[in-house]
């Protein structure tokens, strides 16, 4: 199909875009890459007055490393993510679900900002956001402030941004010698069914922390904080597993769709634990590792 | 809806045109420009038929609207097939029948030129994972796969 008649304005400063969000109220929708957005406008799913480009500010892209911070300027695109130096070094989460995201001419075009400001709750990078513990950090014409992931992803594509504001970048933490990620999911990219990202510190057998982030799994992006939880403090080991995935019940609201029921994304989200755990601790779970690659 | 004006390098000549904002690229380059080697499939961003480079880089022709393409160089499967470089992609394809009714064939070649940029002996593993992005309704896609092999051996790791 083709997209409805809007009104378009090429921003050429992030104050001009701010602006005319300002005045022109929820009839008016921020566009980068479009990856999300154009294919909204065509099937008619989304039919703003006005479209504000944001694509051209130059001061929105780019990946840095400022103390024990990445941070990732909101129009960077998957691409550049996928082969930054820095990313791999720093943030490697991010680095190895690239290659999971859309296909390789929607990441020539796509940018993270994007990706997180939509927030569909299949899409894996809100998950890894959430995993990672990233900070969204949103303008308006009053001014900037800092929203966790935790606060950020409100509903199904609905997140904590107001109507007038841009998200400018992503903050997540630099990883150290103590710290692991992981990355599981289950089914081919277009009718991917679920799926978690993670990332833990490891310190003398002990973790110390760890976040669970689940894309695929009801209404939004999801922290299992119970089944964290029940790894956490002692060695991640069999039996800590086992007490996680009884805790994943609390965490986790699985949904009914024509992927799959809920019954069996219960059953998945365990299996999916039970991988991600052995990738993160393979030291104490030699037995849920072979499992996981038998 | 205000039309916009636009000033962009298509195959290498400068065009200018007055576009409607909501026009995606493909529509513009197919209607406008009549450069029809760009088809139109889902446009949703699934099928990969309307691929087109844009700066370089192969993006969806429908999930690009015209007025985004404003300043850039696009080129479409007329303007990198008739600069030769699909040369050895074109022939293998033509080998091994890697094509039947071709409504896919522009948007595979112009993917698989990128993968053989980025990656001159791809296994047959990088190459399914490379063109995912494409449906093929004809071949099953072996055919396209060992085309693309064929094609990269036959180019000695030189594609450029």
């Amino acid at each position: 199909m083709k997209a409805p008649a809007f009104d378009y304005l090429r921003a050429k400063s992030i104050d001009e875009a701010l602006t005319a969000l300002r005045e022109h109220g929820e009839g008016a929708r921020i566009i980068a890459g479009g990856q999300s957005l154009v294919p909204l406008l065509n099937m008619r799913l989304a039919a703003p007055s006005l479209l504000v480009d944001i694509g051209g500010i130059s001061e929105l892209r780019g990946i840095e490393v400022q103390g024990d911070i990445v941070s990732i300027g909101a129009l960077t695109r998957h691409v550049e993510l996928e082969r930054s130096d820095l990313i791999r070094r720093h943030a490697p989460l991010l680095s190895s679900t690239m290659a999971h995201v859309a296909y390789p001419a929607v990441r020539n075009r796509g940018t993270f900002g994007g990706a997180i400001a939509n927030a569909d709750p299949i899409w894996n990078l809100p998950a890894c956001a959430l995993a990672l513990g990233a900070v969204m950090v949103a303008r308006s014409v009053d001014g900037e402030r800092r929203i966790p992931a935790d606060d950020f992803f409100l509903g199904h594509c609905r997140t904590a941004l107001r109507p007038d504001e841009i998200l400018i970048r992503i903050e997540v933490p630099v990883d150290g010698a103590t710290h692991r990620v992981a990355f599981q999911k289950l089914g081919p990219r277009l009718t991917v069914i679920m799926g978690v990202a993670a990332r833990a510190e490891v310190v003398d057998g002990i973790c110390k922390s760890l976040r669970l982030g689940w894309f695929g799994v009801g209404n939004t992006p999801t922290l299992s904080a119970s089944a964290a939880a029940a790894l956490v403090g002692a060695s991640p080991d069999e039996a800590a597993l086992e007490r996680a995935a009884a805790a994943l019940g609390e965490d986790l609201k699985p949904h009914d769709d024509l992927r799959g029921s809920a019954a069996m994304r219960s059953y998945l989200a365990r299996v999916l634990l039970r991988r991600i755990a052995a990738d993160l601790f393979p030291e104490f779970l030699s037995e849920a590792r072979q499992e996981a690659t038998a | 809806m205000k039309s916009v004006p636009i000033s962009l390098t298509v195959n290498g000549e400068v065009v200018e045109a007055l576009v409607p904002p909501r026009q995606h690229l493909a529509d513009f380059l197919r209607e406008t420009l009549g450069l029809t080697g760009t088809h139109i499939g889902c446009e949703q961003g699934v099928c990969g038929a309307c691929s087109v480079r844009l700066n370089g880089e192969v993006v969806r022709g429908c999930l690009v609207l015209a007025v985004q393409a404003d300043g850039s160089r696009v080129d479409t499967i007329e303007g990198v097939s008739d600069a030769g470089e699909l040369t050895h992609l074109q022939r293998a394809f033509e080998n091994r029948n890697a094509l039947q009714c071709g409504y896919c064939t522009p948007g595979m070649l112009l993917t698989a030129a990128e993968l053989l940029k980025l990656n001159s002996r791809p296994s047959r593993e990088e190459i399914r994972e490379f063109i995912s992005g494409n449906y093929c309704r004809c071949t099953g896609y072996h055919a396209i796969v060992d085309a693309i092999e064929a094609a990269a051996q036959a180019s000695g790791g030189d594609v450029s």
